[in-house]
């Protein structure tokens, strides 16, 4: 799969299953239709989804990377109404920065180190423009045979 | 892995890990009824994005799925992972 292909948004997989994702983020949180949450079973989003996110029969929930605070994966896991799991996934590296769950010894300088270097990465990453909607990522798709 | 599972190199690393799985979540009693958390680390970022993507194909034919990232970065890798595990 070509990354342009995907930021089109447009339906491209095929498979016998039907899965819908949202990608959900700061960019588009605001404009994104209830329909749209609703209707996805996968919902992939930064921090700002994990607030305010009302979808029915949600049974997992999973952090990626190091939440800020306890507070904030509490909030997060609030998106189970019922039943369900919740998965905390860390990478080592988080670990070392900042954050009320990070090393609370570290140097404020390892603090920066980090924060510049995500900053750098974000930065580079955005360059590529991606621009997310809404998209069935199976079904109704290009035939790849 | 678990987090408790796992051979975690470091003192402080070691000591991030049960602060965060045990003490602190037990202070805040984060633990709801009918809610079982789950802890892991990875290597790299890419490892987790890989295991998030791979968890949530898994639980998606059952039940619907939040993957709530940490930065705009991981959020674009764990939706292309996502979307590769249905590109067949």
């Amino acid at each position: 799969m070509e990354f342009s292909e995907f930021c089109t948004g447009q339906p491209f997989f095929t498979n016998t299953q039907v899965r819908k994702v949202a990608v959900v983020n700061s960019q588009n949180s605001d404009t994104m239709s209830g329909e749209s949450v609703e209707a996805a079973q996968i919902i992939v989003g930064t921090s700002c989804a994990g607030t305010g996110l009302d979808k029915r029969n949600v049974g997992q929930v999973i952090a990626v990377g190091l939440p800020f605070s306890i507070e904030q994966v509490l909030q997060w896991a609030g998106r189970c109404r019922a039943s369900g799991n919740i998965t905390v996934i860390v990478p080592s590296w988080h670990m070392r920065c900042g954050g009320e769950l990070a090393g609370a010894n570290d140097s404020r300088q390892i603090v920066d180190d980090c924060s510049n270097m995500n900053s750098m990465w974000c930065g580079s990453y955005r360059q590529l423009d991606v621009s997310y909607h809404t998209f069935d990522v199976i079904g109704m798709g290009r035939n790849h045979a | 892995m678990k987090f408790s599972e796992q051979a975690v190199t470091g003192v402080t690393h070691a000591a991030n890990l049960i602060a965060f799985e045990t003490c602190q979540i037990d202070h805040l009693n984060m633990y709801r009824e009918g809610l079982e958390w789950e802890f892991f680390e990875t290597r790299s970022d890419d490892d987790a994005v890989d295991q998030a993507a791979t968890l949530a194909a898994a639980k998606a034919s059952d039940v619907n799925v939040i993957i709530i990232t940490t930065s705009i970065a991981l959020c674009d890798k764990v939706a292309l992972k996502v979307a590769s595990k249905y590109s067949g």
